[in-house]
């Protein structure tokens, strides 16, 4: 899912920057005090999730859970989706400093669109949590097999997106029984 | 007669060449715990078959050894005690060849070798390999960094709101 240094052309690499500087300041500024150690302990939540990896069809992949990040959080989910990324790729070399832009685009756009399904979908709620789930990895993954298409890559690159869909399918199952829970225990944690 | 004469000459001429071949050379080295003279001829030709007496600083009478230098002209002897000794050589033509050398108590009683072993003190530091950190301390560090950025986020967030 990182997509890390020398793949995207350094131009774009730092138009990313510039475009996530200004979804930082946008998405972050005035948020409330009850809404920051929320954000703290969501982005710890994803920090750790995202280090569990596990072997299926001969990838590994890792959990991501910016659904369910964007469901909690809403827009303030894209400077927490920053944020870890920023930590992941200076502790543990995930992605590049470089692509933290595009990267952090990426995937915070994962956790906006699970956000406005999630409040806007006229579904019921747990249908709109699993698809919130869903999109909180897809819409990551298929920027990503996109970007990479641009840069010179075969469209052999979409087969990405089949194992993106098995991590996607997992991640709606946690968000769904994620959801389910805190609607039971702390229902105002959800952004409705 | 002719082949007489001939004979005569050739025999005189080898004598000459044996006379001329004759001065004797003698290099000492030192290989603990041996002393090897090396005899050879002025014309650098090894000093084969040469009669070699040794004698001791002890005893400068009766030889300490003697024997035959080999085909490469050395003879060896290992000597017990410190001290001048005398080398000679004699290659049986009337040349003899007599040099001193001083056996020191050093060479007798060397410093005791290096064993095999090295202390580890002294070898070579070997490339350590890339110490590399726990997964656990990552984890905890990149923990500290969130719950740190929000604190002071918090921090500032709520001074704003102060005002």
């Amino acid at each position: 899912m990182h997509i890390s240094d020398g793949i995207i052309n350094t131009p774009v690499c730092l138009a990313a920057h510039a475009v996530a500087a200004v979804a930082i300041y946008v998405s972050g500024k005035s948020a409330s005090s009850e809404e920051i150690p929320r954000m703290g302990m969501t982005g710890a939540a994803l920090f750790v999730v995202s280090l569990l990896q596990f072997p299926i069809a001969g990838a590994s992949i890792h959990l991501g859970l910016f659904g369910l990040a964007g469901i909690i959080l809403g827009r303030r989910a894209f400077p927490v989706v920053f944020t870890v990324l920023l930590i992941q790729s200076l502790i543990f070399q995930y992605g590049g400093l470089l692509t933290l832009g595009i990267n952090a685009i990426n995937m915070g756009s994962g956790a906006f669109l699970a956000w406005l399904i999630w409040r806007y979908l006229p579904i019921s709620v747990f249908g709109r949590a699993f698809i919130a789930g869903i999109s909180g990895i897809l819409v990551p993954a298929l920027f990503m097999a996109i970007e990479f298409r641009l840069s010179g890559y075969g469209s052999g690159i979409y087969i990405l997106l089949l194992i993106y869909l098995v991590t996607a399918l997992i991640e709606g199952g946690i968000t769904f029984v994620a959801v389910n829970f805190f609607r039971k225990v702390k229902p105002d944690i959800l952004q409705v | 007669m002719n082949k007489f004469l001939v004979s005569i000459f050739f025999l005189v001429l080898g004598n000459i060449t044996a006379v001329l071949a004759h001065g004797l050379n003698i290099e000492i080295t030192f290989s603990f715990p041996s002393v090897i003279s090396s005899s050879t001829y002025s014309t650098n030709q090894p000093a084969k078959n040469v009669k070699v007496s040794v004698f001791s600083p002890s005893d400068i009478e009766k030889p300490y050894q003697t024997g035959m230098t080999d085909q490469a002209g050395l003879f060896a002897f290992i000597p017990d005690v410190e001290g001048n000794w005398t080398i000679k050589a004699d290659d049986g033509h009337g040349h003899l060849e007599e040099v001193t050398v001083m056996v020191t108590a050093g060479f007798l009683n060397p410093v005791k070798e290096v064993p095999a072993e090295v202390p580890a003190i002294m070898t070579a530091p070997a490339e350590s390999p890339k110490q590399e950190i726990p997964t656990i301390f990552k984890v905890i560090v990149g923990l500290s960094l969130i719950f740190g950025a929000t604190g002071i986020y918090y921090g500032i967030r709520s001074k704003q709101t102060a005002k």
